[in-house]
């Protein structure tokens, strides 16, 4: 006996998808945020003239970039949370884990964008007296940030896909939420199907929102 | 009260694990393979002329690019499992899955190969009497693929990454082993980490790999 597609259950609980919508905008605002701060740091970090600094950034980067999300997350909400004896929060544990893997991603886009800028500009910044806190607060980050404003809004994107991921914890964000319904509901490919056309459209929203950002920042390059 | 880490634990169960990271690089492998394919005939309706080819490749891309891997894999292995009337094995419904969204990624990637190809050879291979047919196979897709290979590599990173994610189907692959062992033994600290050595240990092999290979291609 075939079976007939039946989205009525999806449109019935159609305000409960969306509602579960706040976690998933909430962990990507957190992950990308807080990446952002841990990203600028690291990025320093590595582009520092200390060796034992660069080194133990680079370290950072690669480790969070060779490790799956997945993983990480279980580990830090099971495994750190059994050895330390400190219980997370599900919401808190998932935000911990994407900012920090974020930070990692972010870090190799601020570097690439403080490494953009050119060593013409800090050089000249030097013979004009400034410090390197003053070069960097007045000449190399405001010129970087425009370079890194579209990567970092490709990374909004991963992070709104990743959020996904921590619905494993039992954050009922969009994918959670479905899952139950479906359950409950015994229809999951209607939710299912549902919950991907919603994410395939808040990235579509989000792409076309970084694409105008980037013809908005395009200037002719020095 | 302390926490004794038990390292022995972990090692008696490496022969699991050993099997693990086998079942993780044949889900990929053969998750890899199909996307390449996949990814090659999306990607030549992509730079095609017809919109009637054009539309619905650009659609299948665009799709896969929005949709995360996870909801993927359940659309997969439950949702579409019942559509079809179908009882998937996991490591169908994984393949499934990830080979649908990485012909996605890869269809990116090649039409990029072949775009960068230039239009100059493209007309040089009509002025030379060869068909499309004949313009691609001995022209285009033999130096695209040269420019294209790294990019391919950092899929085959990034997919053996997503592999984690098939663990929820009931795949025996690194993150279920890890899994299901940290339940038995109530150690979870021991057996995640191991798991994230594993993944690491992986992804540096095939980066560095891929740098090799990149240099190698290096043509001057």
């Amino acid at each position: 006996m075939p079976y007939i597609p039946n989205f009525s259950p999806v449109l019935r609980l159609w305000d409960v998808l969306l509602l579960s919508l706040r976690y998933t905008l909430l962990l990507a605002v957190l992950a990308l945020f807080f990446g952002c701060l841990i990203g600028l740091f690291v990025a320093l970090l590595r582009i520092s003239k200390i060796p034992v600094l660069s080194v133990l950034a680079g370290f950072y980067i690669n480790f969070f970039r060779g490790i799956p999300q997945m993983v990480y997350l279980v580990w830090l909400y099971f495994g750190i949370a059994m050895a330390t004896g400190i219980d997370f929060e599900p919401v808190v544990a998932a935000a911990m884990c994407l900012s920090t893997q974020y930070g990692g991603y972010l870090a190799e886009i601020f570097r690439s964008g403080i490494e953009a800028i050119g060593k013409g500009q800090r050089e000249a910044a030097v013979a004009m007296g400034l410090t390197t806190a003053q070069n960097y607060r007045y000449i190399i980050l405001p010129q970087a940030i425009r370079i890194v404003l579209p990567p970092i809004g490709n990374m909004w994107v991963g992070a709104i896909k990743d959020s996904s991921l921590v619905s494993y914890l039992g954050v009922m964000e969009l994918m959670r939420t479905a899952m139950l319904q479906a359950n409950i509901t015994w229809r999951p490919f209607e939710f299912y199907t549902t919950t991907a056309l919603i994410y395939v459209f808040l990235v579509w929203l989000s792409s076309r929102g970084v694409s105008a950002l980037e013809s908005r920042l395009k200037y002719d390059s020095v | 009260m302390g926490y004794e880490l038990d390292m022995k634990v972990i090692w008696d169960n490496m022969d699991e694990f050993v099997l693990a990271v086998r079942m993780t690089l044949v889900l990929s492998a053969v998750a890899m393979l199909v996307a390449l394919v996949l990814g090659l005939i999306v990607a030549l309706l992509r730079v095609s002329k017809f919109r009637f080819l054009n539309t619905p490749a650009r659609a299948y891309i665009n799709f896969f690019q929005g949709a995360p891997q996870y909801v993927l894999i359940f659309w997969v292995y439950y949702g579409l499992a019942m559509l079809l009337d179908v009882n998937f094995r996991p490591f169908t419904a994984g393949v499934v899955s990830l080979s649908t969204q990485y012909g996605g990624f890869l269809a990116e990637i090649y039409r990029s190969g072949i775009e960068a190809i230039g239009r100059g050879q493209t007309e040089a291979a009509v002025a030379m009497g060869l068909t499309t047919v004949q313009s691609y196979r001995y022209i285009i897709l033999p130096q695209a693929i040269r420019i294209v290979l790294p990019s391919i590599g950092n899929m085959w990173i990034a997919m053996i990454k997503d592999s984690s994610l098939i663990s929820v189907i009931g795949v025996m692959e690194i993150m279920r082993t890890a899994y299901l062992n940290s339940n038995d033994y109530f150690r979870p600290f021991e057996f995640y980490s191991l798991a994230a050595v594993l993944y690491i240990a992986l992804t540096f092999i095939f980066f560095y790999g891929n740098q090799a290979l990149e240099r190698r291609l290096q043509v001057g």
